[in-house]
């Protein structure tokens, strides 16, 4: 039987999914590699799992909104990703979307 | 070799090759950065237990390469409430297909009935209930990544659901389907021979003997045929009890060759010839007068069941509804 802490982090999970999502576009209008995206993101209180950014990169340029390159840094090869013309696109959509999604919960909760 | 190449070694093994070397120089960096961060937070190098602990915490590498694969559910959300559906269709047939044929068996007084009940309870009724759930479950993944397109799912209609109807529930409808088609598959196992059932010699008494008549060998693939549409029909029915004029247009593919087999059987009479043992001849002929007079019974209610049938389904088919 699932506990009230089980139910609620399952559903705070849930939540959190798509508007990862929104952050790594968001995030990525200024290119930057995994590592760096991700402590991006714990700075400003966004903490996500590495085993899921990494897949969710691939994911996200796969369907064209990502470009990627890998380049030298640190005497060490890394990928680096930014937003594609198309991600602008879609980042300017969904930024609207959450802003009346936020409007509407705001009077709401 | 050191750790870290281990870890990524079993991590590619994973991987589609076309991504391998991507997406392993990827992982590289970031777990070369995590043991880095770590090393900065401590002011040392980790050991090698650390760094065996850095890894252990990023993941099983089945778990790692199984978030880069394309499909991460073998039946998503969408197909999954019609998954559970053919599984309980599934179980229901594993359950009759192992229990009919023990009571067959057990009321025609082959084995000792306990013996078999606990034969279909724990042999027959496992070994199907998984090769059909199993077949049920393929068949559901590969729907679910389109290898099987089943437009069924989403070009449905309203109105192509079962009228509700007070005297036969839809509940009823189903579990004729279901009957109809064990019974049915059944009888194409024992047709084609692939299921045996020892019938004895077919002696009466020790008597006479009965002797098929040459018309049922004339009729074995017609009969097959015959029964295959049977099946397909109660199959319809059971899937989709609300396509009315799909099922009547099996009802009526059925019923015509129901006819057309009882029409060539009644020319063929009869379907049994007996020849005597130890009767004599006189006794002989009338138990052949009498089994001539059952057959031809046999053949008149056949004839007008098939009739009233195809007179059902041709109405279902024009009105369009149950």
């Amino acid at each position: 039987m699932p506990t009230d802490t089980d139910i609620f982090e399952s559903l705070r999970q849930e939540l959190r999914r798509g508007t990862l999502i929104l952050a790594v576009l968001a995030q990525l209008k200024v290119e930057r590699y995994g590592y760096s995206l991700r402590q991006a993101l714990a700075e400003v209180g966004l903490e996500i799992d590495e085993g899921a950014l990494y897949p969710m990169l691939r994911r996200l340029e796969g369907q064209g909104l990502l470009t990627s390159e890998w380049r030298e840094e640190e005497k060490r090869k890394k990928r680096f990703y930014r937003l594609s013309t198309e991600g602008e696109t879609v980042l300017e959509r969904l930024a609207a979307e959450w802003r009346a999604i936020n409007d509407t919960l705001q009077n709401l909760i | 070799m050191d750790l870290l190449d281990r870890y990524l070694g079993a991590v590619a093994a994973l991987l589609p090759k076309a991504q391998r070397e991507d997406i392993v120089a990827e992982l590289r960096d970031l777990l070369l950065n995590r043991i880095e961060e770590k090393e900065e937070a401590l002011g040392r190098p980790l050991t090698d237990k650390e760094r065996e602990a850095v890894l252990k915490d990023f993941g099983h590498p089945l778990a790692v390469a199984g978030r880069y694969g394309p499909q991460r559910s073998l039946i998503g959300p969408t197909l999954y409430p019609f998954y559970i559906f053919a599984l309980k269709i599934a179980l229901a047939v594993a359950a009759a297909i192992s229990i009919i044929p023990a009571l067959a068996a057990g009321l025609l007084g082959h084995d000792n009935p306990a013996r078999l009940v606990a034969n279909a309870l724990f042999d027959h009724f496992p070994s199907s209930a998984l090769m059909l759930g199993g077949l049920v479950t393929l068949v559901a993944a590969g729907i679910e990544r389109g290898w099987t397109p089943l437009t069924g799912l989403t070009e449905w209609k309203v109105s192509d659901l079962p009228v509700p109807n007070r005297k036969k529930g839809l509940f009823e409808t189903r579990f004729n389907a279901l009957f109809e088609a064990v019974v049915v598959a059944l009888f194409i196992l024992w047709w084609t021979g692939l299921w045996k059932v020892d019938v004895g010699d077919l002696t009466v008494k020790g008597a006479v003997v009965l002797k098929p008549s040459a018309i049922w060998q004339t009729l074995y693939w017609p009969i097959l045929a015959w029964s295959a549409v049977q099946l397909v029909s109660a199959l319809v029915t059971l899937v989709q009890p609300g396509r009315v004029r799909l099922r009547a247009v099996f009802e009526l593919a059925v019923g015509a060759g129901g006819m057309a087999m009882t029409t060539i059987l009644w020319k063929s009479l009869p379907l049994f010839t007996l020849e005597p043992l130890t009767a004599s001849g006189a006794d002989t002929a009338r138990l052949e007068h009498v089994i001539g007079l059952g057959f031809h019974v046999t053949m008149l209610v056949a004839a007008i069941t098939f009739a009233c049938q195809i007179g059902a389904a041709a109405w279902r088919f024009y009105k369009g509804a149950r």
